[in-house]
């Protein structure tokens, strides 16, 4: 009895960051979301759902009516594409990385974890430039395929599409190898000789035995890559170049150089939205499974 | 009938063992006798070897045991029965048919794990029908089976059961019908009841022993547990150290130990030194310390000139003179066993050996200090290889 008392009032300092860090933060950007922009930034007073209905109408400049714009659409789209990409290119690197680690000998393994995470000991934003310094055009892959005749013009990398992929998937290969190492960690490795023994091939084990037995390291694995590549904004405004934006650039610009608070609000709310609506699958999953 | 350590030399027989002749070449008799072939097998982990050259045949149909202490290598050569590991050199076949490089996926054999390694996201039936879903089995045929293999650990009201949900003798029994449902040719057992309590255990045994005796199913069986060894077993085959230093019935093993190490693993033993005089078809003449002479019946273990090591049971040696072998000792000690009396007792060149007999009253009288005479029928005496313990 007073163990789950306890239970409770320990749980306490987190429902305070909780409530203190994300609720009133939230509500603060809702609120915000449904007034009118300052002539200099900031909200004035007064509600209107403008800002909502900016994130697909646009006024049109000569008669002022409000016309369709798929702007947003198009950039919450390609981040969730992005995003998307980010986890299944995460996932298939980080699930063989992360078998190759489960099975080395223990004292093997703290040193791959130690490589692992070994990039987190710079900056990001460290990390992203000397990116930009090896996939520039006068970078150091354009730099040796020009010098060795196998191109006769840079390839143009960064500013793509790719650069933003590359950038992202560089960044959260980590948040996926963990947690997928550790649940292979776990693993009975009899399992798998079990599989083995019942006449289950490579695939089959990988997918029948192994899969299945891990599913809550895959599931946290790919919420923590999908989730931050989403909302990111260093790695898009620095490797995508305004060229390739993704929806946490269109909401620090709104904030920043557009000055339309309400609008940079709506889109966060948006986005907010958008990952409660790609989470509620895996919740129910999840739910299901336990 | 007696199996000597001789690995290599006497058994690397000359027939290949990849042969397809047709097998009326040969009467089918040694086919059935060679069914599971294991020859000069050698595996080593980090350059240390752990089985050791080691060759064996287990009969269709028979319960083999491995049976030897910790680290004596009987699991790692299951392993290499399995595919799990593979071995450097040697050759497995089956029923002819040498195995050595298939992957264990293809090998007809199934193992019963130690800790069961049942699949926790599946529900017992699932469990049971894997390795048929893994052979494609269709579907029908796959349900029929399971619910046979249920019914034979007596498990049906238990197929929707998650593997957590189980104690631990009802996941033995998952784990046996499991491993039984693909017909497998081997069944492999891995210490399969040393989680269990020794009621359980006991019941298990009994289980293994009539679902083995049903099926007529060949199985290999991994034990350090003597008693199970000895009351499962066809043949039983007693290693160390990556060998196999003698392999028989279990009768025959209690019987005529032919190594030292052997008799006093299986069972109790005493152990006095002699030496080998002569040796032809009669008998082995040995003299003892005390002077004595006599001719023992060759056993197991054919001895070499010299010193040797002879063995008997403490439940042969009889209290007073008699015929046999006949000694004087002091009683050092006095142990009561129940129905029996034991007695620890110090020969004149200090060899202690134990006396072990039904409660009697002149037993009962007999008091620690005291010189008595003891005497162990020739029959008994066995020279066995001096293995250092």
């Amino acid at each position: 009895m007073s163990g789950i008392g306890t239970g409770r009032l320990l749980a306490w300092p987190a429902f305070l960051i909780a409530g203190l860090l994300g609720g009133i933060p939230m509500a603060l950007v809702i609120a915000c979301s449904l007034m009118k922009p300052g002539a200099f930034g900031g909200v004035e007073w007064g509600l209107s759902f403008d800002a909502y209905r900016a994130l697909l109408f646009r006024r049109d400049i000569f008669s002022g009516e409000p016309v369709f714009s798929a702007d947003h659409l198009l950039i919450y789209g390609r981040s969730i594409l992005l995003a998307a990409g980010t986890t299944i290119l995460c996932l298939a690197i980080g699930f063989p990385t992360a078998a190759h680690m489960a099975t080395r000998p223990p004292r093997a393994r703290k040193w791959w974890v130690l490589a692992i995470t070994l990039p987190f000991w710079t900056s990001l934003l460290v990390r992203t430039l000397a990116l930009m310094l090896i996939i520039g055009d006068q970078g150091l892959i354009n730099g040796l395929l020009l010098r060795t005749g196998l191109i006769q013009a840079p390839v143009a990398m960064l500013h793509t599409n790719f650069a933003v992929l590359l950038g992202l998937v560089y960044s959260f290969l980590p948040f996926m190898v963990l947690p997928v190492f550790a649940a292979l960690e776990r693993l009975d490795p009899r399992l798998v000789e079990a599989g083995a023994d019942l006449y289950a091939g490579r695939w089959r084990i990988a997918f029948l035995v192994i899969l299945p037995n891990i599913r809550p390291g895959l599931v946290a694995g790919c919420l923590l890559v999908f989730l931050p590549a989403l909302g990111s904004y260093v790695v898009p405004l620095m490797l995508g170049g305004g060229r390739a934006m993704m929806a946490g650039d269109l909401i620090a610009l709104q904030f920043g150089g557009a000055r339309n608070w309400p609008l940079g609000a709506a889109e966060a709310v948006a986005l907010v939205t958008l990952v409660l609506a790609a989470l509620l699958p895996c919740w129910l999953m999840r739910g299901r499974a336990g | 009938m007696s199996w000597n350590r001789t690995s290599g030399s006497a058994v690397t027989m000359a027939e290949p063992e990849e042969m397809s002749l047709p097998s009326g070449c040969q009467t089918a008799e040694p086919s059935k006798a060679r069914y599971l072939a294991i020859e000069n097998l050698s595996y080593a982990i980090n350059r240390r070897p752990v089985i050791k050259g080691l060759s064996l045949d287990i009969r269709e149909g028979e319960f083999f045991t491995l049976l030897g202490p910790s680290g004596c290598g009987k699991t790692t050569l299951l392993r290499l029965i399995a595919g799990f590991e593979t071995p450097d050199s040697g050759s497995l076949s089956l029923d002819g048919t040498s195995f050595q490089r298939t992957p264990a996926a293809r090998r007809p054999v199934n193992t019963v794990f130690q800790n069961y390694a049942l699949f926790p996201h599946l529900d017992v039936a699932g469990n049971v029908a894997f390795g048929l879903r893994m052979l494609n089995w269709p579907r029908d045929r796959i349900a029929g089976r399971v619910e046979e293999m249920l019914k034979l650990v007596r498990l049906s009201d238990l197929r929707h059961r998650h593997i957590g949900e189980l104690s631990g003798g009802q996941q033995q029994r998952v784990a046996l019908a499991r491993a039984l449902a693909p017909v497998p040719k081997v069944l492999l057992l891995d210490e399969p009841f040393s989680a269990l309590d020794l009621k359980l255990r006991q019941e298990m045994q009994a289980e293994l022993k009539r679902i083995q005796t049903a099926l007529r199913q060949t199985v290999v069986f991994v034990t350090h547990d003597q008693e199970e060894a000895l009351s499962l077993s066809d043949r039983i085959a007693i290693m160390r150290d990556g060998e196999i230093l003698q392999c028989d019935t279990p009768q025959a093993l209690y019987a005529r130990p032919a190594d030292r190490f052997v008799a006093g693993f299986l069972g109790d033993a005493n152990f006095i030194a002699g030496r080998l005089l002569s040796l032809d078809a009669s008998g082995a003449s040995v003299a003892f310390p005390e002077g004595q002479r006599a001719i023992i019946r060759p056993g197991a273990h054919i001895p070499a000139p010299g010193r040797v090591c002879i063995m008997f049971r403490p439940e042969d040696v009889l209290p007073g003179h008699g015929a046999g072998l006949d000694l004087t000792a002091n009683v050092a000690q006095k142990t009561f066993l129940g129905p029996d009396l034991c007695l620890h007792l110090d020969l004149q060149d200090g060899t202690r050996v134990k006396l072990r007999h039904r409660a009697r009253a002149e037993l009962d009288a007999v008091r620690p200090g005291q010189r008595i005479a003891i005497s162990v029928p020739l029959a008994h005496l066995h020279i066995v290889r001096d293995t250092d313990r």
